[in-house]
């Protein structure tokens, strides 16, 4: 019950809900249109069914890259302080706050078949990356990697080195510190991180579709797929929209006991 | 088997000068806020490096940086508690007092075998199965002396081990730390009465 001494002033209470209301609206603009009697019918279809499967492979993939890359990066960066950590750090941040589709542009450059290293790919490997799922993984992580490195580096950053000390005085090597002690004591940033980074590469779209195109079953992911149908079938592209509408608020929910207990 | 400390260790605005031998039996350390009795333990542990000169353990030189020579911690016949007791959040009251046994080459079950009696001779016996944030300050402290003492180092390096410590507890663990079986035992202290029970005492001033 808000009494109306405890109410804030109207110039703060109006904006706030507006800003409340610009989140909830297009939700529920989006429930409201729902095919909900032929949701599951939508969702089973074969080109929905082959994109959750691309999506499912894409996104988990690149959870688990963003956790093996960034999990040392991110320890690095939490015991180092000197200019080239600093370096290091807002060059892994750059994928947060650049436009997913320059992201798609520069990955093209780099690792297409004529790209600074994707030529080489090319030719030593045969390995193209554009237009495969592997491509669409490599968009994928380039963009989850610093929602992992963030969540991670701020909790080894908070934890400190003083476990890590107390095992090297127990004889413990520098890598079995950080398997034995460091790892299962942030357990729970590690989850959230990986979390994070999971959502993010599952909801991935502008680097996706420039760098490795959309092709069904290999690189048309779920907001491909959305994207698609919204010209021929915007039913299912609402149906689609609702289940990661789902998934998103399952993560949100998954994190509950680490942002909103606090 | 003497330590030898004899060099210079810089840390911001501190600077100590240190010569000092640390010989077999207890050597207490006491001395104000700020001396860098810590240090002298981070040193001899292999936390903290010398600016200049060296740590030597007879012959066997354990960190000069001029000759680019370090020991790090885990190569070191050490052991430690510090002051705020480190325990591992994510083991059981059994299972810190065995890592040190479980990274000399023990399977997990010969560790936990090996760590029990470790346990009950600092009082921790019933405690085996707790994790550490169940613990008080003096059942914590209790098992990092367990674990210092079941390394089987032939130092044990004591940072104010009865400083977490509530008084009434405290008797039996000075009964206990006046009676390790280490060869070596550095402890730092702020209480005259354990330097007057050590074998050795060393008193710092302010630099």
């Amino acid at each position: 019950m808000i009494t109306p001494s405890r109410r804030p002033p109207l110039a703060i209470l109006v904006p706030a809900g507006l800003g409340v209301a610009l989140v909830v609206v297009p939700i529920m603009g989006l429930l409201q249109r729902a095919p909900w009697s032929s949701l599951v019918e939508r969702l089973a279809s074969d080109t929905v069914v082959e994109a959750i499967r691309v999506s499912l492979v894409v996104s988990i993939v690149a959870a688990v890259l963003s956790l093996l890359l960034g999990l040392p990066l991110a320890w690095i960066l939490a015991r180092h302080d000197g200019r080239m950590a600093g370096i290091v750090r807002a060059a892994v941040l750059v994928p947060m706050v650049l436009p997913p589709v320059v992201g798609g542009t520069a990955l093209l450059f780099a690792l297409g078949r004529r790209g600074l290293i994707g030529q080489w790919l090319d030719a030593w490997f045969g390995v193209t990356l554009p237009f495969s799922t592997a491509g669409a993984i490599v968009a994928a992580t380039f963009v989850a990697l610093p929602f992992f490195v963030t969540t991670v580096e701020a909790a080894l950053r908070q934890a400190g080195t003083e476990l890590e000390e107390a095992a090297a005085v127990a004889g413990a090597e520098p890598v079995t510190r950080l398997l034995t002690v460091t790892i299962p004591a942030s357990r729970d940033a590690l989850l959230a991180g990986v979390a994070l980074a999971w959502a993010r590469a599952l909801g991935e779209f502008g680097a996706t579709i420039t760098f490795a195109g959309n092709l069904a079953g290999r690189t048309r992911t779920l907001p491909l797929e959305i994207f698609l149908a919204l010209e021929s079938d915007p039913a299912s592209a609402v149906a689609v929209s609702v289940l990661l509408l789902g998934v998103s608020l399952a993560v949100l929910l998954a994190l509950r006991g680490r942002w909103f207990s606090r | 088997m003497t330590l030898r400390i004899d060099g210079t260790l810089r840390r911001g605005d501190l600077t100590l000068e240190l010569e000092l031998e640390l010989p077999l039996g207890i050597t207490a350390i006491t001395g104000p806020n700020g001396a860098g009795k810590s240090s002298i333990l981070r040193l001899v542990a292999g936390l903290e490096a010398l600016d200049e000169g060296r740590l030597t353990l007879d012959d066997a030189v354990l960190d000069d940086r001029a000759a680019g020579i370090f020991l790090p911690a885990e190569r070191r016949d050490v052991s430690m508690t510090f002051q705020q007791p480190r325990l591992f959040p994510h083991l059981t009251v059994l299972q810190n007092i065995a890592y040190p046994l479980r990274r000399k080459g023990h399977t997990a079950a010969e560790a936990a075998r090996l760590a029990q009696p470790f346990a009950e001779r600092v009082g921790a016996g019933h405690l085996l199965d707790l994790r550490p944030h169940r613990l008080s300050g003096g059942q914590a402290q209790r098992t990092a002396i367990a674990a210092a003492m079941a390394a089987r180092a032939s130092t044990i390096l004591l940072d104010e081990p009865l400083g977490a410590i509530d008084e009434t507890g405290t008797t039996d663990i000075r009964r206990l730390l006046l009676d390790l079986d280490a060869p070596r035992v550095i402890w730092v202290t702020h209480d005259p009465a354990d330097a007057e029970s050590a074998d050795h005492h060393i008193t710092l001033g302010l630099p």
